[in-house]
């Protein structure tokens, strides 16, 4: 079920009827009706891999209850060891056993022996790479003694499978998500208000930036050796507008819908295309996952401690591992190298936390030297997404070659009713709520909010890209 | 709760009041452009048509009657109210809306070809339409098309969502009386002055389908909607007259058989309604000079010139057979 789907428009609603009007009054109740809805919502995409979410929920409840009463260092350790083998295996299986069969055979290929390549037919799981690292979470904080497990089995499954997150993120920390099960949720109207205020912004994220971009993107992507430099630079810029609208869009209305029922789940995007530096972006951007990455992979591994020979591995290993996350494709890892050359520089002249506070604050309008600093981080950013979108490093290096050799700037093909001013009005319309709302979660809140929601929803219905459905990005992740 | 509650419907209720007072807007300005197809379109919902011979088809005859010839020739009013890009689903809607305003004519021309047996499964220049949606006869053809038109009653707005660009231009029509150029139709008539350029793809596929094993599946529906649509006219004493213009040469080889098929089922079912007649004039001597086409399929001006002369001439000698006519 996509959220800018009409079955979810349905879905919602019905939801919510349920949740504050029938089962109000009984917690357990209202947690059984988020779990069964989070199963619904998963199972109408295919329900035969609710199996899988179903065991990964047992094995890590199981394995939460055993961590609990063993007090031995090295059971613990291997109880550890069974979650995080258990479910590592799913994600190597569903997502990366192509990928490495393939590499195999390629690298055998390279050295000159022909081998029989044949790739397993295995469908990806929507999200499997989402709640397994949540799973995950609540099991290293429950051996890391850093909380109790749970001793009730539908709270905990409904924290794997809370349907707001459960596809697309954010990645939530048991630490956060799974006691506000355990706690009777009061409506707030304010709280539901805003919920309110950020789906209606994800939605305009969503179906008018990042869809209106894919438009553009596919076409020039695909057909990238006969586009002329002023286009492949729109089709690096949408793409970063695509990507952003796309994923900052799904974790909007997930933290919208989730607040709807009275939850509060974890900011995922902060403004990341205002920050100075790449440090700031990756404070900024997908925080669910940078800050997993950063508890459970960066510290471990000594973070920014230690000698720069391994500082200089920690950031390589915690953006690959990130990059690789992102799908079996040697472009997301190559994605992940260059953000690490990137943010390399920074953390070995100890400026990668110059930039923690908001952008021109106090003040309206940004500073020559911050624009400047946004500009050429948006800049490195671009070029990164280029390996990001491509469907191989030679595409990727070759869009690049034609983007800096090329240099012809005249219009191409493209030139239809959204290529050249209306869809770059888009842009700049959304660029400029987000500029002014850049100190608050929530975009469109305080005067006036009424009219302006009403506005971004009108504008919802005449530049959104209903005809062709467009899937999530995050999904296939 | 309540509050809550009533929040979201006052936001639902603005943005239907904004989004109506928008919409209502634009479509009164759809039907004040002053050119092209929604000047007809006015025209012909005002009731201000009232032809007696009227014609319908597709883009052949969009492009290929010239009405004014037959005005002229036969002596009777004649409007072309074919649909660009429309198979007899659209045309047929279009009629109906038609003789909801005006009076009923006593002729229907129709152009028949093999595309006119298939059905559109999508709205050409669906920006016709939808100033008039409120229609009971669009509200109910459109949505079989596609489902989308379902909606376009129910959500403000939305029927502009792909036709952002006459948004912007029926608001500027409305509040600063701006004309666009569009293009100009002669009683419903669209003449090409374009060069003639060879479909292949388009003969190829009917050349595919004509030598098939079930080469009539494609088009047997159509041709009964077609005279089904005839016998009904006839019951009103609406006389109908097929007309299967001019294809050119390439096209003509392409689809013999299925042509040389349909042609006859057509005048084997003429023969047994008085009220119904079939022109076969599709192997005309204008089927040989490319001058005459803009495509294999499409009459440019010259070629509509000469065939709506040659097809006044026909219809005139039916007049004169058939008193009834006159």
């Amino acid at each position: 079920m996509f959220f800018n789907s009409l079955t979810f428009a349905a879905f919602l609603p019905i939801v919510f009827i349920l949740y504050w009007f029938v089962f109000k009054r009984h917690l357990k109740s209202q947690n059984l009706l988020v779990l069964v809805a989070s199963y619904v919502f998963y199972g109408w995409w295919d329900y035969r891999f609710l199996s899988l979410i179903i065991l990964s929920t047992i094995v890590d409840y199981f394995v939460g209850l055993a961590l609990q009463k063993q007090q031995d260092t090295k059971k613990r350790k291997w109880l550890l060891a069974c979650s995080l083998v258990f479910n590592l295996s799913l994600l190597g299986f569903f997502k990366y056993a192509n990928f490495f069969i393939e590499s195999w055979v390629d690298a055998w290929q390279m050295l000159g022996v022909e081998m029989q390549s044949s790739s397993l037919q295995i469908i990806l799981p929507v999200g499997i790479s989402f709640y397994t690292f949540q799973t995950l979470s609540y099991t290293i904080d429950v051996y890391r003694k850093k909380m109790e497990p749970t001793s009730s089995f539908v709270q905990f499954a409904t924290y794997v499978a809370f349907f707001p997150q459960l596809v697309a993120g954010p990645i939530e920390r048991a630490s956060h998500l799974l006691p506000q099960f355990k706690i009777p949720r009061t409506f707030n109207f304010e709280t539901a208000k805003s919920g309110v205020h950020l789906i209606i912004w994800g939605l305009f994220q969503k179906v008018v930036i990042a869809d209106s971009c894919a438009t553009y993107v596919n076409a020039i992507f695909t057909n990238y050796e006969g586009m002329n430099s002023l286009t492949l630079l729109l089709g690096a810029v949408y793409f970063a507008f695509q990507i952003y609208g796309d994923f900052a869009g799904y974790s909007n209305i997930a933290i919208g819908v989730a607040r709807l029922l009275g939850f509060d789940l974890m900011r995922n995007f902060n403004y990341p295309y205002f920050s100075r530096d790449i440090a700031e972006f990756w404070r900024r951007w997908h925080i669910s996952l940078s800050t997993w990455f950063r508890d459970y992979l960066y510290i471990p591994l000594g973070g920014s401690k230690g000698s720069k020979t391994q500082q200089i591995r920690n950031v390589f290993v915690i953006f690959i591992v990130s990059g690789f996350w992102h799908g079996a494709n040697w472009t997301f890892v190559a994605w992940g190298a260059l953000n690490a050359l990137y943010f390399l520089p920074l953390l070995l002249l100890k400026q990668n936390r110059n930039n923690i506070d908001i952008v021109a604050g106090g003040r309206f309008f940004p500073s020559i030297k911050e624009i400047f600093q946004i500009g050429s981080t948006f800049v490195l950013t671009c070029l990164a997404w280029v390996f990001f979108r491509s469907s191989s490093i030679t595409d990727s290096l070759a869009y690049l070659e034609r983007l800096f050799t090329n240099l012809e700037f005249k219009k191409q093909y493209l030139n239809i009713e959204r290529y050249s001013v209306e869809m770059l009005l888009l842009i700049a319309f959304f660029l400029g709520v987000e500029w002014v709302y850049r100190q608050r979660e929530t975009p469109l809140y305080g005067k006036f909010d009424m009219v302006k929601i009403v506005i971004v929803l009108l504008m919802i219905i005449v530049f959104g890209v209903f005809s062709e459905h467009q899937s999530f990005i995050y999904f296939q992740f | 709760m309540r509050r809550f509650l009533i929040y979201i419907i006052s936001l639902l209720v603005l943005t239907c009041v904004l989004g109506y007072t928008i919409q209502y807007m634009a479509d009164l300005g759809m039907k004040r452009f002053e050119k092209g197809i929604l000047k007809e379109w006015t025209q012909i919902y005002s009731g201000a048509i009232n032809a007696k011979s009227i014609i319908l088809g597709s883009s052949r005859a969009y492009t290929g009657y010239d009405p004014t010839i037959l005005t002229d020739n036969l002596g009777i009013k004649t409007y072309n109210l074919s649909a660009n890009g429309g198979g007899y689903n659209i045309q047929k809607m279009k009629y109906d809306l038609y003789v909801d305003t005006n009076v009923k004519p006593k002729v229907v021309i129709q152009n028949v070809d093999l595309s006119h047996f298939i059905a559109s499964h999508k709205v050409f220049e669906e920006y016709q339409y939808i100033s008039y949606f409120s229609n009971d006869i669009i509200k109910e053809t459109l949505p079989i098309i596609d489902e989308k038109y379902k909606y376009y009653t129910i959500v403000p707005l939305l029927k502009y969502n792909t036709n952002r660009e006459y948004l912007k231009r029926s608001l500027r029509t409305l509040l600063f009386n701006k004309v666009y150029n569009e293009i100009e139709l002669i009683d419903g008539f669209c003449p090409k002055n374009k060069k003639f350029r060879l479909d292949s793809l388009n003969i190829e596929r009917f050349r595919r389908l004509d030598t098939s094993i079930n080469y009539t599946d494609k088009f047997e529906s159509g041709y009964k909607h077609t005279t089904d649509f005839a016998t009904s006219l006839s019951d009103q004493s609406i006389v109908t007259i097929f007309v299967w213009a001019p294809e050119f040469i390439k096209r003509l080889e392409a689809n013999k058989n299925l042509r040389t098929y349909y042609s006859k089922k057509l005048k084997q079912f003429a023969q047994s309604n008085s009220n119904i007649h079939f022109l076969n004039l599709a192997t005309d001597t204008i089927s040989y000079d490319e001058s005459n086409y803009y495509d294999s399929f499409h009459l440019s001006a010259k070629g509509a010139k000469s065939f709506s002369k040659k097809l006044a001439v026909k219809i005139d000698s039916l007049m004169i057979e058939n008193k009834t006519l006159k």
